[in-house]
């Protein structure tokens, strides 16, 4: 499969930068082909502009700036995203990468006279996403999980009817042990390389 | 009571912009004490830098004057009102990255220094309420799960003593809303900051 990794963290030194590389490692050797977008490294800008919010309805060939995004993710079979959880949900780059590049024409449609959107990414089979949470479980539970509902349910329905959604999170991690950190590499290791 | 609103919403001529002034208006006029941050009019960068990164777990995790500047005002404020727009079920990414970069140990909560168990900080914070507004019809909005309002009601919420009071106002639908519904909506939001 063609495999888009999308990688959010400010830090290379970080247990998250060791999860992309797992990720990405495992991915290559179980034959997949792998586009890593590392929104970092990239300078990405999140934050939806005025001009694309008054054109939000337009195709995405008339934003420039976006059309390499979008194209990365239209020509994805699967997409993993790799994130530390900050409050609740993903780190501002990540969720603006959704604001901007999950738009009409490219996530979904609105076609004339109907008043349901139609899912445009239906090349997406699978969805994963691999993430550590500060936090205990149980607090993340009180939280309602809110970065696991926008990706699993409000991105999902935007991809193939029968995509997949994954969600593999390392919980308590600011108190985790080494051990406990390497047992969870290895869980992401085992569960991608059964994309 | 200190009122603090925040809004996100890049135009100044959206519907949204007009919330935020019916909703500092109602509360000035109710005799609160109020401050503003307008995210997008201050030009505020919502992407957690590498040093903040590395300086999170520190005693001082706070590097930006701009960023030190909203978390005094957060410290100093009775009610957290946001005014904004529900994009993707969650937060614009501007206002999660002003919870990324803002509210961090020291300001919303305190790291235990044995055991490093997150404990909450917002002492003064008697009441969140968030005023937004959702493109979808109100079913899709339950099946995408609102998880904006589930990060300020919930996961902020936990930082605030538990006396401390949740307020919702929503418009649902907003794309197929008619100038009548809209402006009942502005006198909603302008009769319940009144009476706050």
């Amino acid at each position: 499969m063609r495999v888009h990794v999308v990688y959010a963290h400010p830090h290379e030194g970080s247990f998250t930068a060791a999860l992309r590389d797992a990720a990405v490692a495992t991915l290559r050797r179980h034959g997949h082909e792998v586009d890593l977008l590392d929104l970092y490294a990239e300078g990405f800008s999140p934050e939806l502009t005025r001009d694309e919010r008054a054109h939000h309805l337009d195709p995405v060939e008339t934003k420039p700036a976006l059309v390499p995004f979008a194209e990365r993710l239209r020509n994805a079979d699967a997409l993993v995203l790799v994130y530390p959880t900050w409050w609740g949900g993903q780190p501002a780059i990540l969720k603006g990468w959704f604001d901007r590049v999950w738009g009409e024409g490219v996530a979904f449609t609105l076609p004339e006279g109907k008043d349901r959107i139609e899912p445009l990414l239906t090349n997406l089979r699978r969805l994963v996403v691999v993430t550590t949470h500060g936090s205990s479980k149980w607090v993340n539970a009180v939280e309602g999980e809110p970065g696991k509902r926008i990706v699993g349910r409000s991105l999902r329905v935007l991809c193939h009817r029968r995509a997949r959604f994954r969600w593999i999170a390392l919980y308590g991690a600011d108190r985790s042990t080494e051990e406990q950190r390497r047992a969870f590499v290895a869980r992401v290791e085992r569960r991608l390389a059964r994309l | 009571m200190n009122v603090l609103v925040v809004h996100a919403h890049p135009d100044p001529a959206s519907f949204n912009h007009t919330l935020f002034e019916t909703a500092v208006t109602a509360l000035r006029a109710g005799g609160h004490t109020v401050e503003t941050i307008d995210l997008y009019a201050e030009g505020f960068s919502a992407v957690m830098t590498a040093a903040e990164r590395k300086a999170y777990h520190s005693p001082a995790p706070i590097l930006d004057p701009q960023v030190a500047r909203h978390a005094q005002l957060v410290r100093w404020a009775n009610a957290l009102v946001f005014v904004y727009p529900t994009w993707w079920a969650g937060l614009p990414a501007i206002l999660k990255g002003w919870l990324d970069r803002v509210l961090v140990a020291g300001v919303a909560f305190d790291f235990h220094p044995r055991t490093h168990k997150v404990r909450p900080a917002l002492r003064n914070a008697r009441l969140i309420l968030g005023i937004s507004t959702y493109g979808s019809p109100r079913w899709f909005g339950f099946a995408m799960a609102d998880a904006g309002r589930r990060t300020l009601l919930r996961a902020l919420w936990l930082c605030c003593p538990r006396r401390t009071r949740r307020r919702w106002i929503a418009m649902h639908g907003i794309d197929g809303t008619s100038e009548a519904e809209r402006t009942a909506f502005l006198h909603k939001v302008d009769r319940e900051l009144r009476a706050l």
